[in-house]
């Protein structure tokens, strides 16, 4: 059994070529020892079903708000698509994109 | 930050006679409207004109028919204080639901038109029967579209007479005030208008916080009385749960429990889950009893400085929905704090012409804890049944 | 400009410590929404009053996966602190709806499933009547039809603390403790009973949540608001309803009504 834990750049391109429970395990485990601290959710402008789902994205940020990782928003398994948010536990949304009217 | 004393307000009258215009202007005219509401009750007007019902009309469907179904709250912040009106349905059928929203107000803005051949119907006075069995201590009456009858206050007056008249047949014992308005142009809402200068009384606004704030003499008991609601398993033990209708519990009160006469005393008391010493009139509660005394849901506990009190034979103001239909005895029960006791006969002491309200007497099928409605509200009022319909409402008296 | 004022506190918690504990006499099995807004959390709360310390019912939240990372963190750190029975209902995000119907259908849809599953006769629900006009019309014990619809026209009566019981010809109840609780006395009552917060409802570089839907429905306000009272003083002074910066609200209002009838909301 490989306990060695991946690295959170190796985990994401993993996600982005293959966003499964498995995968997004892996992801949630670097998470921690990683510095990001924040995201931001795109999405496409109606989230009308799963094609759309698979065309929103979420960008990671570290702690000095710089820019570092772009991944999926949905978990696939087999057939099934939802949403994956619930592996980000721990970040906080980047404000200091807001405008005026605000964006998620 | 400083609470502002709520007052429960109900506007009762009959359909089309501008219950929801008056209070939506009103809403308009205080600006107690968001300007979303304002918005989204345009924006939802499938062409014609916006009536300021429709601040309060929220279904589509009232608002093409020109019916509200239900009963609907709005709040009114004025002179530091909070006046939650409620308007219910004037219509005949919905009377049900005019119930649910009225049960709670201390007073009531009664609407009734001015106009020829509407006015003081027996349909308005059923709604009147309502405030008065509610014992609402204040009534304003608001006599609407004055402007239809050309601001006469001839017209007014009558309409006055006809409504004192009622009141006294129906031994009202609380404060009415009459003022002429016209809802949709806001006369006499908040403002008094230049369009009745011989009206020298108080505009709406103002004659409804007088209203809220009569007070009646309050002739209410302190002796300790526990409803008991229920009872939970907490680790090994059976806890009661209760609300003290009136007095105040204390840890070691001793207690009588009605039906069935046990004496036990209380344990342990908890409120809001953890350990007191006391609790006050109004609290939910939870105890343990000792003596293993288990009251069933609807079981009231007496203090003992407090006579145990539980009836047969109820003497009571009935009000009846159905005037076509006396309530069978075969059929009749009562339901009091959610709990259902049968009833095996009613009769009418007193009934009066024109008007649902009796004075009658029901006897129960088994002795039942209840008291006069005004010395223990929460314990003199239920809600009478025929099968399983809402047949009527009484209050014990 | 007007003032919103506070609501007796005392009075509002009793009313709805009674309706939770009727409930419970009521209804066999008992489930309470969670969407660890406020709303939702403050219901809880008045179960552990209501109920030794304990919420003696489980808790549903209906997940779409797409809500925020801080509310499922907030989500578990409360079910450990509290010892909450969690049940987490998947719900997909379904092809050919938009914005409001998105949220609210497919909702509906994992709602239904739960129910069923599960045999649940009584809902527990955070809604409160200032929240949207249609709202204002609910009552504290509000019957579904096996169909989950709504009979708005002819609603049981509620007189006297007297509520609708069990029946055969209804699939659930919804039961609805604070009712008659402003959005401000939410907050009152949060910081009284210093209650743990979801952080998205403060503010943090200028900008914060006034109501909770999911990362794709919900817009944030500006604000300076970073404590409760911040907030509180920012809502004793505004007129712009509650789910203002929703989506889905800006949509028809007949809309939101076909859902209520329909079921979930």
């Amino acid at each position: 059994m490989n306990t060695r834990r991946i690295s959170l750049p190796d985990s994401v391109n993993r996600l982005t070529s293959r966003p499964d429970k498995k995968n997004w395990s892996s992801f949630r485990k670097a998470l921690p020892g990683s510095d990001i601290a924040y995201y931001h959710v795109v999405y496409p402008s109606r989230v009308n079903g799963i094609d759309d789902l698979e065309s929103a994205y979420i960008i990671l940020y570290d702690s000095k708000y710089d820019r570092r990782f772009r991944i999926p928003v949905y978990v696939k398994d087999g057939v099934r698509i939802n949403g994956a948010l619930s592996y980000l536990k721990g970040l906080s949304i980047n404000r200091r994109l807001m405008k005026h009217g605000g964006i998620t | 930050m400083r609470t502002s004393k709520k007052y429960r307000v109900t506007l009762i009258g009959e359909k089309d006679n501008g219950k929801s215009t008056l209070l939506g202007k009103l809403l308009l005219l205080t600006g107690a409207a968001s300007k979303e509401r304002i918005d989204d009750a345009k924006g939802n007007m499938f062409g014609g004109r916006f009536e300021p019902a429709f601040l309060l009309d929220n279904f589509s469907e009232e608002r093409q028919n020109g019916l509200t179904l239900d009963s609907t709250k709005a709040s009114i912040f004025y002179k530091d204080r909070s006046l939650e009106f409620t308007d219910v349905p004037g219509h005949e059928e919905l009377i049900k639901n005019m119930l649910s929203g009225a049960s709670e107000s201390k007073a009531a803005v009664f609407v009734v038109s001015a106009n020829k051949g509407e006015g003081f119907t027996s349909q308005a006075k059923r709604h009147l029967d309502v405030a008065v069995l509610l014992e609402m201590k204040s009534i304003v009456v608001a006599v609407n579209k004055i402007d239809a009858v050309g601001y006469s206050q001839d017209r007014f007056n009558s309409i006055r007479k006809d409504i004192l008249n009622y009141l006294s047949r129906l031994d009202f014992e609380g404060k009415v005030t009459f003022i002429p308005v016209s809802a949709y142009d806001g006369d006499n809402l908040v403002e008094r208008s230049k369009r009745t200068p011989w009206y020298h009384g108080m505009a709406v606004l103002d004659a409804v916080v007088r209203a809220a704030e009569t007070e009646k003499p309050q002739r209410r008991s302190n002796r300790l009385r526990i409803l008991v609601q229920g009872e939970v398993q907490n680790e090994k033990h059976t806890l009661f749960l209760g609300r003290v209708c009136s007095g105040r519990a204390s840890q070691g009160s001793r207690l009588s429990v009605e039906p069935g006469h046990d004496d036990t005393k209380i344990a342990a008391l908890f409120v809001d889950g953890s350990k007191a010493e006391h609790a006050n009139s109004g609290k939910n509660i939870s105890l343990s009893l000792g003596r293993g005394v288990r009251p069933k849901k609807g079981s009231v506990l007496y203090g003992d400085r407090c006579k145990p009190h539980t009836l047969l034979v109820v003497k009571a103001k009935l009000f009846i929905i159905d005037n076509t239909g006396m309530v069978r005895p075969d059929n009749a029960s009562i339901k009091i704090n959610n709990t259902t006791v049968g009833v095996n006969d009613i009769s009418i002491v007193k009934s009066r012409v024109d008007c649902n309200i009796a004075d009658a007497q029901l006897t129960l099928d088994k002795e039942y804890p209840m008291e006069r409605f005004e010395t223990v509200p929460e314990l003199g009022r239920f809600l009478l049944y025929s099968g399983r319909s809402l047949a009527g409402i009484g209050v014990v008296q | 400009m007007i003032t919103v004022p506070l609501q007796d506190l005392g009075e509002l918690e009793e009313r709805s410590i009674s309706v939770l504990r009727e409930a419970k006499m009521q209804f066999k099995r008992i489930v309470a929404l969670w969407s660890m807004g406020k709303d939702s959390t403050a219901v809880l709360s008045l179960a552990r009053k209501a109920f030794m310390k304990k919420v003696p019912f489980p808790v549903m939240h209906i997940d779409n996966g797409i809500d925020f990372p801080e509310s499922y963190s907030f989500r578990d750190s409360l079910m450990e602190k509290w010892g909450l029975e969690l049940i987490v209902a998947e719900s997909k995000i379904k092809k050919e709806l938009s914005g409001f119907s998105c949220c609210g259908a497919n909702k509906t849809d994992a709602l239904k499933k739960v129910l069923n599953e599960y045999g649940f006769d009584a809902v527990i629900v955070s809604i409160r009547r200032d929240e949207h006009g249609i709202r204002a019309k609910e009552r504290f014990f509000s019957p579904r039809d096996k169909y989950f619809k709504w009979n708005y026209k002819n609603q049981p009566e509620e007189l006297w603390g007297n509520y609708t019981s069990p029946s055969e010809d209804k699939s659930h109840v919804r039961v609805h403790p604070i009712l008659e609780w402003n959005e401000i006395d939410v907050w009152n009552y949060t910081k009284k009973e210093k209650l743990p917060i979801n952080p998205l409802y403060l503010a943090k570089d200028g900008f914060r949540y006034r109501s909770l839907g999911c990362t794709h429905c919900t817009v944030a306000m500006p604000s300076n608001a970073r404590t409760i009272d911040g907030i509180m003083a920012e809502l004793k002074s505004t007129k712009s309803e509650e789910r203002g910066g929703r989506q889905q609200d800006k949509e028809k209002a007949y809309a939101m009504e076909k859902l209520r009838a329909l079921g979930y909301m």
